[in-house]
């Protein structure tokens, strides 16, 4: 009920001018079949899990972007149900799939990420800003231990853009 | 109610306009006059939902406003899709603002949900955000029982103003 509130609360706004859409929640995602001009999008609190940001696999936009005209994505605070980033290269391989290029940013608290996740993720984007508020420890021990934030010992600066690495 | 529309009736040069609830009328004539505000540049109203859109409809204001602030109580879901909604949408047709770059922000948090839509001048996707435009502010707990929204309102233009500084 709540999101067909939004719903009824945008649909006086000229949808096709949004150009920049910032929420805290994802419930709303269906909103975002009828701003099909957003190119700035900040959402915050993300569960990252199958089919994020893309469309309803069984619904009339199946095969098209969720956000064709998406330059720049920032997600602030972000958990993982089943500690699986695959989820967010699946999706930047669906957005860039037409050699698009987009930007991400992922700051707050989120789940470890490494490098090697890390690497695959900006090699899939023009650029990509990596800022975890704390040191988290990977689950599967495959970077042997901890990793750190920005500005601490062991983060890797390339190019301005910072990576979390194996410390 | 007689008193304030002779006050309003009087003052065709009236700029600023800001009124609350405790001298809203309970209007139940069927007087169809309409008291002309044309070089109104602020107006602020915040009351019980028909009272508040009973005024307005005698009401009439230049076809773009500064500032426009709406703090309306006790509304149906009936009432913002019936009254509210087309009240906005009348508000963008107008005001040749709303046919540039908008961005629009949704928050939710455990008491509350709100909305505001800000204009995206310049060439990159977000807007100014001092720049709020609109601004609706729901308490949650009440849409999801459908009676007794409060619905706040928020429009500013051409002056630089802080979301949530009182008018």
């Amino acid at each position: 009920m709540l999101e067909q509130f939004f719903a009824d609360l945008i649909a006086p706004v000229p949808q096709e001018r949004v150009v920049s859409f910032e929420a805290n929640t994802l419930d709303m995602q269906e909103l975002f079949s009828t701003m099909p001009n957003i190119e700035t999008l900040r959402i915050s609190n993300v569960e990252l899990s199958g089919g994020f940001l893309q469309p309803n696999p069984d619904g009339p936009r199946a095969n098209m972007k969720l956000l064709p005209s998406l330059r720049f994505l920032s997600i602030r605070g972000l958990t993982l149900p089943d500690n699986n980033w695959g989820h967010l290269t699946a999706y930047r391989t669906h957005q860039t799939s037409d050699n698009q290029t987009i930007s991400l940013e992922i700051e707050g608290k989120f789940p470890h990420l490494c490098l090697e996740v890390a690497e695959a993720v900006e090699d899939l984007v023009e650029e990509f800003n990596c800022n975890p508020s704390r040191v988290t420890t990977c689950p599967l021990g495959r970077c042997g231990g901890r990793v750190r934030g920005s500005g601490q010992s062991g983060v890797a600066q390339v190019q301005g853009k910072c990576l979390c690495v194996v410390n | 109610m007689a008193q304030l529309f002779s006050i309003l009736s009087s003052n065709p040069n009236l700029q600023k306009l800001f009124l609350t609830s405790d001298i809203f009328p309970n209007d139940t004539e069927t007087s169809t006059f309409k008291i002309q505000l044309r070089r109104l540049k602020r107006h602020s109203l915040m009351g019980g939902f028909r009272r508040l859109f009973g005024l307005l409809r005698r009401l009439t204001l230049p076809e773009m406003l500064d500032r426009l602030y709406l703090g309306v109580f006790d509304p149906t879901v009936e009432d913002v899709v019936q009254t509210l909604v087309p009240h906005m949408r009348d508000f963008f047709r107008r005001d040749p603002g709303f046919q540039d770059r908008l961005g629009v922000d949704i928050f939710s948090t455990d008491s509350s949900v709100s909305v505001s839509v800000n204009i995206a001048s310049g060439p990159t996707a977000m807007p100014a955000p001092e720049l709020p435009v609109v601004s609706l502010s729901i308490r949650k707990k009440h849409i999801c029982s459908v009676h007794n929204l409060c619905v706040k309102l928020r429009y500013t233009k051409h002056s630089r103003v802080i979301l949530g500084d009182s008018m």
